[in-house]
């Protein structure tokens, strides 16, 4: 096909760079500037999907985002393949490809077109009723039913474009580069205060691009040397930003908005390569200024949906900015002068208006004249009933209006035509100002909710805020932004505009059929009708929202653009209730759709989640270490080698920690420095076990517990000195354990003399255990005694490592001897290093977190996290002896002491042994009493943790169990899906309860 | 002698925007009230200097910065890169922690710093960070988040930054800001 309907000259396209693209596999070509819909136009395609419910052939209504009826699926490619996309809004590339939705096997012969036929017992929410009964065929509807919702198809594949976030501070938005948006903006640029100028379209210029040079004067210019004038004049201001094909998707609160860029769409395949294809912008803007502008609206009569009718202003678009006729055969349809400034453009570029159908009486407006005295035929006080034609309009059916508008009147007249330019007046585009919370009023004269209220520092301005007439947008700009933005700059612009006529509105035009023959669309997206809409209402829906959500007016991408405001006016004229009093439907974001990929933005792969980790990381990763995540961290889980099973290097590394020497990368757990006279008392208050007596250079194990009582966190603590201590935290409890610790000084104990600092990062925890680790010590940090009483189990020394200062505690996760070197961070890799070195006569083995689950379980310690989860107390933990009575206080101590913290049959930890010492429970797996042959079985409780013991050669498990105190030597079942485990509750302490190996 | 480690071992070159991790130097946590005279005296004679109080105010001097992360609490960090020596921490931890008067705690390798050189320095960050930079005056610093990561900004002037970011989120963030600086 080639460029038939394209004008030989004229339109805003390069001519001398041709694009070729594909539209359902046909070949087509187009020119750099077009967009798919106009160079569609240009090969004399209007036939481009099929609606929603019905499947009725579809064709282009407008140019630009309020489109509902072109929506495509674009690109092959599985992974870059997008549904749903407006052909208004796309610009043509080389090498793109597009086809239709919603229709099989194609757009021209749409199989699912009998819904068309059915279309009498398919009426609004008929899927609510429909699909009741009987009852157990449900799953068959559904299947058909989701079969047939939605429209296009998701990519398959991984989305290989790149996205990012960005944010921006502003002292003034302006949101459109329409006239007022690019009068507002240079008057605020001139002001000297930082301006973000955002436009959704490749070009700049709002109504004006497409408009009649004829017409239309400003400064003497045609509007396209202004709106090049002015954008030339805005950028030599440094303190502006100016942004285009970027839509403003969301307006919240404290003027933040959500922006979304297009950065690449509209360029070749190669000239995307490794560039970042949309921009998210987050913006905070001191003011706003909305210059929305305003979408035309339709007209509501039988079959208004035909393929060929078209929104006047569109057309009028298509020919002077894109150089494309839209028919040759044109029949205009108004309520207003505006349409006629469309006639002139095409009797301009020699199009033949066959007739301009006006429902007026008549106007006196100067474009109307204009058109009188061309020999253009008007039709006054006339209204189409029916638009006949398939796959495109081919005759108009016209009857007269009654003197009251309620109904036609005389004969038939009936023209032929290929194109209906329809234009319904204008609705401002509110939509933004009411999603930051603007309250609407609506003028009862003119037609439209125009913005009245707001909280916020915004102004409308423009066509958005309910005035249409060029010199009189730009005369109110200037006062309107001059007032806002406290500027005083003169208004010398010069308009010569049209003089225009009245205005009349009629929702829904007469017709000479009852209206149950005729298909009036007032929602194209979702083939919503008239007679949907007055179905609802004689079904009790009153309310707009309800109304909208029974027909689907107004909803998905429309969000109210075209729909709403003939839903509204019909709603109005049956119950006869002001149009402001019925309000609007809720505007939703986005304005515009958004991608997923702009909301993630760089948010993938290796940053979807933030990491850390520690200073000893890269040896872990240069010898072979699994990690696994803790929090955020990346923490060593174990260390295969020669593709060793994580069973088996388990095994071998806690076997090796216990025999000879195993060590441990601990630097994750939270260190906090505590300094202050009033750190004992602090601890005191902190943990449920007494601190004032703990001794200079003496560690303590502490329980903290929340407010009602259950184990929070837990962890040693040293003192250092008189008033210095260091606490260590649980690994995933660091940040808020030392919040809620900060919080409590500074609210509940202000009178403390105390201060936190957080050491987390600052030390590298090197842990090093098992029966040789004392000798691999006294090789490394030679300026310490290690002798047992010099050094005893749960003491601490300071160190020297080659002149660098270290810490080293005799404390043991493991029940071994053993020993925790820290030191500043940047040391940490060459002290582990040394310790390898140091230790690789006693084949000390490095052991990753799973082992150090093993080692501790068999010593029957706990992990906050894992043998807690926020329900447990220290007695449930068998840990009364933590508990300090005799203090007055400490965080928790109150709840111990509530009647249910205080019962007896509490889940309680025990140890678990299984009559086969070979099986290893599952954690998670329930326990139960007696096993009866179905469920339910009363629940007694679950196994925390589960291992088989390489140094007890058993399986052996820690579980919270009902009454599990009393339990001790009992037999309990552990049902599973295909057998019952035996299991014998036991001391949680499997190992060395004398605690001889720790003591040395 | 043990060897030093340090997170970033790179210095990195984008559009009107370079990046390296700055040598680990002494860093002390300060920690008092202002309304203490003998705490803000001592600390005052010691260091040679007024302590400032406005919170995220930095206080430049030849030998050492300050920076005021909150109501009683500031960062000391070294500006001597050769001598790195920690004998300031022995006479503050002296003055002040022995005596009850606050708390002197060594965090030289708690943070990372990077710095950030060039007029894009502020437009790489603010890809993720909401803080609207130009609002912080040149020589203040602020707390913020960058690609979900808590750090302190200092911004010596708008193409010379520091990022103060915990060692351990240092690498995640390094990576980020690489990836988001070749976009420039």
């Amino acid at each position: 096909m080639s460029n038939t309907f394209r004008l030989t000259s004229g339109g805003e396209i390069n001519r001398a760079e041709r694009i070729s693209f594909k539209f359902n596999g046909k070949n087509l070509f187009g020119y750099k500037g077009d967009t798919l819909a106009s160079a569609l136009l240009a090969n004399g395609i209007h036939l481009v999907g099929r609606s929603f419910k019905y499947h009725r052939p579809r064709g282009f209504l407008g140019s630009g985002s309020e489109e509902p009826n072109a929506i495509v699926q674009l690109h092959k490619d599985k992974a870059k393949t997008e549904p749903n996309i407006r052909a208004t809004q796309i610009e043509i590339f080389e090498g793109l490809e597009a086809k239709s939705q919603n229709c099989w096997p194609s757009v021209n012969f749409d199989i699912s077109e009998i819904n068309n036929f059915l279309s009498p017992i398919l009426p609004a929410g008929f899927y609510y009723k429909t699909f009741m009964w009987p009852a157990k065929f449900w799953k068959k509807y559904e299947y058909f039913i989701r079969k047939s919702a939605g429209l296009g198809f998701a990519p398959t594949k991984r989305d290989p474009d790149l996205y990012e976030h960005q944010y921006y501070h502003c002292e003034v938005l302006v949101i459109g580069s329409g006239p007022a948006g690019l009068t507002a903006a240079m008057i605020a640029a001139q002001s000297g205060k930082k301006v973000l100028l955002v436009d959704e379209k490749p070009e700049h210029g709002g109504s004006l691009v497409g408009s009649n040079d004829q017409v239309t004067r400003i400064d003497n210019k045609t509007p396209k040397e202004w709106i090049q004038n002015t954008y030339l004049e805005l950028l030599k201001n440094k303190n502006i930003k100016i942004l285009n094909r970027t839509s403003v998707a969301a307006y919240h609160n404290y003027n933040y908005l959500i922006m979304m860029q297009n950065l690449t769409d509209h360029l070749n395949e190669n000239d995307k390569k490794n560039k970042i294809r949309q921009r998210l912008w987050k913006v905070r803007a001191e003011k706003v200024i909305l210059a929305t502008g305003s979408i035309e609206r339709t007209m509501v009569f039988d079959c208004n949906d035909r393929p060929g009718i078209m929104l006047s202003s569109a057309v009028r678009k298509y020919l002077n900015h894109y150089g494309v006729k839209c028919g040759n055969n044109v029949i205009i349809f108004s309520n207003n002068d505006d349409a006629y400034e469309t006639a002139l453009s095409l009797h301009d570029k020699g199009v033949k208006i066959k007739a301009i159908i006006d429902i007026r009486k008549e106007s006196n407006g100067e474009l109307v004249k204009n058109c009188v005295d061309l020999g253009i035929k008007i039709m006054w006080k006339h209204t189409i009933v029916k638009a006949e034609g398939h796959k495109r309009i081919n005759e108009v059916v016209i009857m007269k209006l009654s003197s009251d508008n309620n109904s036609v009147v005389g004969d038939k007249i009936k023209i032929s035509c290929d194109l209906l330019c329809v234009s319904g007046g204008y609705t401002p585009a509110v939509h933004l100002f009411t999603q930051s919370g603007g309250k609407l009023a609506f003028d009862e004269k003119k037609f439209y909710f125009y913005p009245e209220k707001t909280s916020l520092d915004q102004i409308s301005i423009g066509s958005c805020s309910g005035i249409f007439n060029l010199k009189k947008i730009i005369q109110n700009t200037y006062i309107k932004v001059n007032t806002f933005l406290k500027t005083n700059i003169k208004d010398k612009t010069i308009v010569s505009d049209y003089k225009s006529g009245g205005f009349d509105n009629i929702w829904l035009l007469p017709s000479n059929k009852i209206s149950g023959k005729t298909k009036s669309f007032i929602d194209f997206q979702n083939d919503s009708t008239a007679n949907d809409i007055k179905l609802a209402l004689r079904e009790g829906f009153k309310s707009i929202e309800h109304v909208k959500r029974y027909t689907t007016t107004g909803m998905a991408t429309d969000q109210g653009k075209i729909a709403n405001m003939h839903a509204l006016g019909i709603i109005s004229d049956i119950t006869k209730t002001k149009m402001g009093e019925l309000g609007t439907t809720t505007f939703r974001p986005p304005f515009t759709p958004l991608t997923f990929g702009a909301l993630v933005g760089r948010n993938v792969k290796e940053f979807f989640d933030v990491t850390r980790e520690t200073p000893m990381h890269i040896w872990h990763k240069n010898n072979g270490a699994k990690f696994e995540d803790v929090g955020q961290w990346k923490r060593a889980w174990y260390y295969p080698i020669n593709n060793e099973s994580m069973y088996n290097a388990v095994q071998r590394e806690s076997k090796a920690a216990r025999e000879n020497a195993g060590i441990l990368d601990a630097s994750t757990l939270g260190k906090i420095d505590i300094q202050g006279s009033d750190a004992s008392e602090f601890l005191n208050r902190v943990y449920t076990n007494a601190w004032s007596k703990l001794g200079i250079s003496k560690c303590r194990y502490g329980l903290m517990l929340n407010e009602d009582g259950m184990v929070y966190d837990d962890g040693v603590t040293t003192r250092l000195g008189e008033n210095h201590y260091i606490m260590t935290t649980t690994t995933g409890g660091a940040a808020t354990v030392m919040s809620k610790l900060e919080d409590y000084l500074q609210t509940e104990w202000p009178e403390l003399k105390v201060f936190l600092t957080s050491v987390t990062d600052h030390f590298a925890t090197v842990s090093v255990c098992g029966p040789h680790s004392k000798k691999i010590l006294e090789k490394v940090v030679k300026n310490i005694n290690f002798a047992d009483q010099e050094f005893p189990h749960m003491s601490f020394k300071e160190g020297i490592i080659d002149n660098i200062k270290c810490r080293v505690m005799r404390i043991s996760f493991t029940g071994e001897l053993s020993y925790e070197i820290n030191i500043q961070a940047n040391y940490g890799k060459a002290v582990w290093e040394k310790c390898m070195k140091a230790g690789k006569e006693f084949n000390i083995t490095p052991y990753g977190t799973e082992a150090m689950h093993l080692l501790r379980a068999e010593k029957g310690f706990v992990i906050v996290g894992q043998e807690t989860d926020g329900t447990v107390t220290p007695g449930d933990l068998q840990m009364d002896w933590i508990i300090n009575k005799k203090k007055y206080d400490f965080i928790g101590k109150r709840s111990l002491y509530r009647s249910d913290t205080m019962k007896e049959g509490r889940k309680q930890m025990v140890g678990l042994l299984t009559e086969n010492p070979n099986e290893v429970l599952e954690e998670g797996a329930q326990i139960v009493a007696e096993i009866k042959k179905n469920p339910p079985m009363e629940m007694l409780g679950h196994v925390t943790s589960s291992y088989f013991s390489p140094n007890l050669k058993k399986s052996i498990a820690l579980a919270v169990i009902k009454n599990g105190k009393n339990l001790k030597g009992k037999k309990l079942y552990i049902p599973m899906k295909k057998k019952v485990i035996e299991v014998i509750v036991s001391d949680t302490i499997f190992l060395d309860k004398e605690g001889s190996r720790l003591n040395g | 002698m043990v060897e030093i480690n340090k997170t970033i071992n790179e210095s990195k070159y984008f559009n009107n925007l370079s990046m390296e991790e700055k040598t680990p130097i002494l860093k002390l946590n300060l920690r008092g009230k202002v309304n203490n005279k003998d705490f803000t005296n001592n600390v005052g004679k010691i260091l040679g200097l007024i302590l400032p109080v406005e919170v995220g105010s930095i206080l430049l001097k030849e030998y050492l910065s300050i920076i005021t992360t909150g109501p009683n609490e500031w960062i000391i960090i070294s500006n001597n890169k050769e001598n790195n020596d920690y004998e300031l921490e022995n006479i503050l931890f002296e003055a002040i922690s022995k005596n009850n008067l606050g708390a002197v705690t060594n965090i030289t390798d708690q943070f990372t710093i990077f710095s950030l050189v060039g007029s894009n320095a502020l437009q790489v960050l603010s890809k993720s960070s909401p803080f609207n930079f130009d609002k912080l005056p040149n020589n203040f610093s602020a707390q913020t988040l960058l690609n979900n990561i808590d750090i302190t900004i200092v911004k010596k002037d708008k193409e010379n930054i520091d990022l103060l970011v915990r060692r351990s989120f240092s690498n995640h963030l390094w990576s980020w800001l690489n990836d988001s600086a070749r976009f420039l």
